[in-house]
């Protein structure tokens, strides 16, 4: 076998039992990490096998102190036939879907413990509030807070008051 | 009737165009959202914990290619490259660079948005690019068969993971997992087909045991005969279909039916 054959031959090798090793012995930690790592791309596919849905609302404190009432953030669009091929609209809601979905994950696990990472120090906490700003507020808005709930309409997380 | 390798190699590289056409022509429609302002703009995402942490010179490198302009004609040569494996002639020694190209991009793609999670069409995308440029270097025979051995493996992979996947989750276990997707608004916003597959229980629990036994069961194309195969692959099809139109989910389906060339020609054997 010549020598640039044998090469490609042991990648292939390599790609596979790294697929395979990564998928059934350290799956999970893959969900939330290393997203770019070559050997882990396969683990991302799952096909619905998860189902849980979150919801995504904000409401805004005003100048007297007062809240807003809670606004949720509708992430759907309308079926149509042509989505099948032709769905730009998708991209952004699933954006926001997975930082909803890993807030979540975060928000359930205990986040007291020293050297672990806060909430609020995530880059994903602050790109909601950014995502959020798209939505209208009064001039005299002294800040926007947003909170996720399950499909029970339980609290998952509730963020701080974020003013730009 | 048998496919000759150019005809199977041919049908991968049509599928995987199209997909990269149309992905390309969507990040194109949502420029809005790579300007400063959008949940893509490079001024927000650069934020990244994920980038900050990286030495100064690969911030600086990412900082010349991932604002828009730079970015837009990365994504504009993507689509060059995708039309170049169309048009080029099989085997012409342009495929290498055209492959190296699409899996470069492809990675940049990934890398760019990994904050809000896996894009995984174009991940395992990149998995037959990455398999075909391999390939490119050296298109012998015994490198072909392995590239055809590697792409069918992975896909029956991808299938009996999320097979397992479900056996792992609660609800599909139970035989309401595909009930709790269907019916879920979210998921699919026709009020039709929700109610349709909240009223009817049985053939919810059947359709979801179904799709569970097909993905754990898929790897048996690879050995079980003509009938099986074809069983499968046409099932693997309606599925992929069932995916693009009910969750609008296009892009998956010219992802994974660039793998089927590859699964017919591993069953032409």
């Amino acid at each position: 076998m010549p020598f640039r054959e044998l090469i490609i031959a042991l990648i292939f090798i390599l790609w596979l039992t790294a697929n395979i090793c990564y998928l059934f012995i350290n799956k999970r930690r893959g969900d939330f990490t290393h997203r770019s790592d070559l050997f882990r791309w396969l683990s991302t596919v799952k096909l619905f096998s998860r189902s849980e849905t979150f919801y995504l609302s904000y409401r805004d404190k005003l100048a007297d102190q007062s809240l807003m009432l809670w606004q949720s953030v509708s992430l759907n669009q309308p079926w149509r036939p042509y989505h099948a091929i032709w769905f730009p609209a998708r991209t952004i809601g699933e954006c926001v879907k997975s930082m909803l979905s890993d807030l979540a994950h975060y928000a359930r696990k205990d986040q007291s413990g020293l050297g672990r990472k806060k909430i609020k120090e995530r880059f994903i906490y602050h790109a909601l509030f950014y995502f959020l700003q798209r939505y209208p507020k009064n001039d005299d808005s002294l800040g926007r807070q947003f909170r996720i709930q399950d499909k029970e309409n339980n609290e998952v997380f509730i963020s701080d008051f974020y003013r730009e | 009737m048998n496919l000759s390798i150019a005809q199977i190699l041919g049908s991968i590289n049509l599928f995987l165009v199209i997909y990269t056409l149309i992905d390309s022509f969507e990040k194109f429609y949502n420029y809005k959202e790579y300007l400063t302002g959008g949940a893509l703009s490079w001024s927000l995402l650069r934020k990244n914990s994920s980038f900050t942490s990286k030495s100064e010179s690969f911030r600086n490198f990412i900082d010349i290619i991932f604002p828009i302009r730079p970015w837009f004609f990365l994504i504009a040569f993507r689509m060059i490259c995708g039309l170049g494996l169309l048009v080029l002639p099989f085997n012409s020694p342009f495929f290498a660079f055209l492959y190296a190209s699409l899996f470069i991009i492809g990675f940049l793609v990934s890398l760019r948005n990994q904050a809000y999670g896996a894009e995984t069409e174009n991940r395992f995308s990149l998995i037959i690019i990455g398999t075909l440029l391999l390939r490119s270097l050296s298109p012998t025979d015994r490198v072909t068969l392995a590239s055809l051995w590697f792409i069918a493996l992975l896909v029956c992979l991808s299938y009996l993971i999320a097979g397992i996947s479900m056996l792992g989750n609660r609800d599909w276990r139970r035989g309401n997992g595909f009930k709790y997707v269907v019916a879920s608004v979210e998921m699919i916003p026709f009020k039709k087909i929700n109610t349709f597959f909240d009223e009817h229980k049985v053939l919810t629990q059947l359709v979801n045991w179904l799709i569970i036994l097909f993905e754990c069961a898929f790897p048996m194309v690879l050995f079980a005969g003509q009938i099986v195969f074809w069983c499968f692959l046409v099932l693997g099809i309606i599925l992929h279909l069932a995916i693009a139109f009910g969750f609008r989910m296009g892009k998956f389906f010219w992802v994974w039916m660039a793998t089927y060339p590859a699964l017919i020609f591993i069953a032409q054997r």
